[in-house]
């Protein structure tokens, strides 16, 4: 069986892209980047959680290795790395204030390293022990994760949620329903347009796609993620250019 | 010379986790541009998560053994804790028994899954009114914009707006075609190019798939 090179174009604007990122991690270094407010929200919410005296709902839904094919699937890996950084930071703020955080997903490894990096943020805190493994749920599927929230949700009488992952099919709105009834705070950021739409409704905070895949170099204290955060900023002025100059040319019949 | 090597040594094996996955990725991005190469792809999918009922089964052992803790100490929550254990040990020995093809647990499977997804998508309905009735009480002109597209919305899918005006169904079309539209190719666009600066700096191991 012979291989041979399909998708060359792609290909191009894929290795361009790459080389763009890899020349602006040292050109950009030191660069000064605007804050994501997610952030900053995620750890007031889990403030607004002490004060009121209730666990943090953190729920990534169906992050993790949701592969199916679809590009749109494979982009759940993208939240991994961001969302379990966000999930240590947010821990260790916990483990000083002395909140529980409940947390949940349906994917089983996903669940798996949830422990590894709540157990590490609550170290960081200085209260390991304060650190419980009943608090990570494990759901089989979407409709599990939703019934379970919710009743999680009025069980605990839910304070503050941070909710940045994928919630398929619209899911997101029943728990941002049941967390209004608590009036809770919500911090939110979605995979998928239509769930962030939703969120866009309801949430106090709001992030999109891409910024969620950023924390992770937000968060950071070395200089080189946030010069290629930075650098994605020359890809998409580039594309913005090809564009318009391509919007004009076929307006012109050029093209 | 030594002192390098360990350094380097350590530098791999403290990474081991990011290294398999950026190389997990490299192969199936490469067969992309390949033919054929999607079926190729698909398999070497099918071989790693094959390997989930593994680490699904240390979970949801540990999930059971919380309720059933909660049952040994009586728990409020007992009748929930019941039910869950039951239906999960119920469940496990059909499967182990007749296999997941077996027809109790086809049926059993089937009746419950049913039962929870129009639970679910009935919540949805409902709660996707009331969030549009409580945002009327919003106050960012961002949100203000958002009610008016929902009921632009909804009167554009729904018999209303055609009865008050034609021109509202084509309104809301446009919006729909032409602002969504840009909307969303934008939204995927950016998505997928911090996916790439994502990538890039795990290749640099600047993201990591284990906690440091």
């Amino acid at each position: 069986m012979s291989f041979k090179i399909v998708r060359l174009d792609i290909l191009l604007v894929f290795f361009a892209s790459f080389v763009t990122l890899l020349i602006s991690s040292f050109v950009l270094k030191g660069v000064k980047l605007r804050q994501i407010p997610t952030v900053e929200a995620s750890l007031e919410a889990v403030r607004v959680s002490t004060e009121k005296g209730t666990p943090l709902f953190f729920d990534t839904g169906w992050t993790g290795a949701n592969f199916w094919g679809h590009s749109s699937g494979l982009t759940t890996l993208a939240f991994v790395p961001s969302t379990l950084e966000l999930l240590k930071v947010i821990s260790k703020e916990a483990g000083s204030l002395g909140v529980r955080i409940i947390t949940g997903t349906t994917n089983a490894v996903y669940a798996m390293m949830s422990q590894d990096y709540m157990e590490a943020g609550f170290g960081l805190s200085g209260h390991p022990e304060r650190f419980n493994l009943d608090d990570i749920n494990f759901y089989p599927d979407n409709t599990g994760l939703v019934m379970s929230g919710v009743e999680k949700i009025h069980r605990f009488n839910i304070g503050a949620a941070v909710m940045v992952g994928g919630h398929n099919q619209t899911s997101n709105i029943v728990l941002y329903e049941a967390l209004a009834t608590t009036g809770a705070m919500l911090v939110a950021g979605e995979i998928w347009p239509n769930d962030n739409s939703m969120a866009a409704l309801c949430a106090d905070y709001l992030s999109f796609a891409e910024e969620n895949i950023a924390i992770g170099a937000y968060l950071s204290e070395d200089p080189v993620p946030k010069a290629i955060l930075a650098g994605e900023d020359i890809i998409k002025a580039f594309l913005i250019g090809v564009i318009t100059i391509g919007g004009v040319l076929f307006y012109l019949g050029v093209i | 010379m030594q002192q390098e090597n360990e350094t380097m040594t350590q530098l791999i094996l403290g990474n081991l986790p990011t290294i398999v996955g950026v190389i997990g990725m490299f192969i199936i991005a490469s067969l992309y541009f390949m033919d054929p190469g999607w079926s190729f792809a698909v398999t070497l999918r099918n071989s790693v998560t094959l390997s989930l009922p593994w680490p699904t089964a240390i979970v949801s052992v540990l999930l059971i053994r919380r309720h059933v803790r909660n049952i040994i100490k009586k728990e409020s929550t007992l009748p929930y804790d019941t039910i869950v254990v039951g239906s999960a040990v119920l469940m496990i020995l059909l499967g182990f028994t007749g296999g997941i093809a077996d027809a109790t647990y086809k049926t059993l499977y089937a009746n419950i899954n049913i039962i929870g997804t129009m639970a679910v998508i009935s919540a949805i309905s409902i709660s996707i009114f009331s969030p549009m009735i409580r945002i009327y009480r919003a106050k960012t002109w961002t949100m203000a914009l958002l009610i008016g597209l929902s009921i632009l919305a909804f009167m554009t899918y729904s018999p209303i707006g055609q009865m008050i005006h034609p021109a509202i169904p084509q309104a809301g079309d446009f919006v729909q075609i032409y602002i969504s539209g840009a909307s969303d190719s934008a939204f995927w666009i950016s998505t997928y190019i911090g996916a790439v600066a994502l990538v890039t700096r795990m290749i640099l191991l600047k993201e990591k798939m284990r906690p440091s």
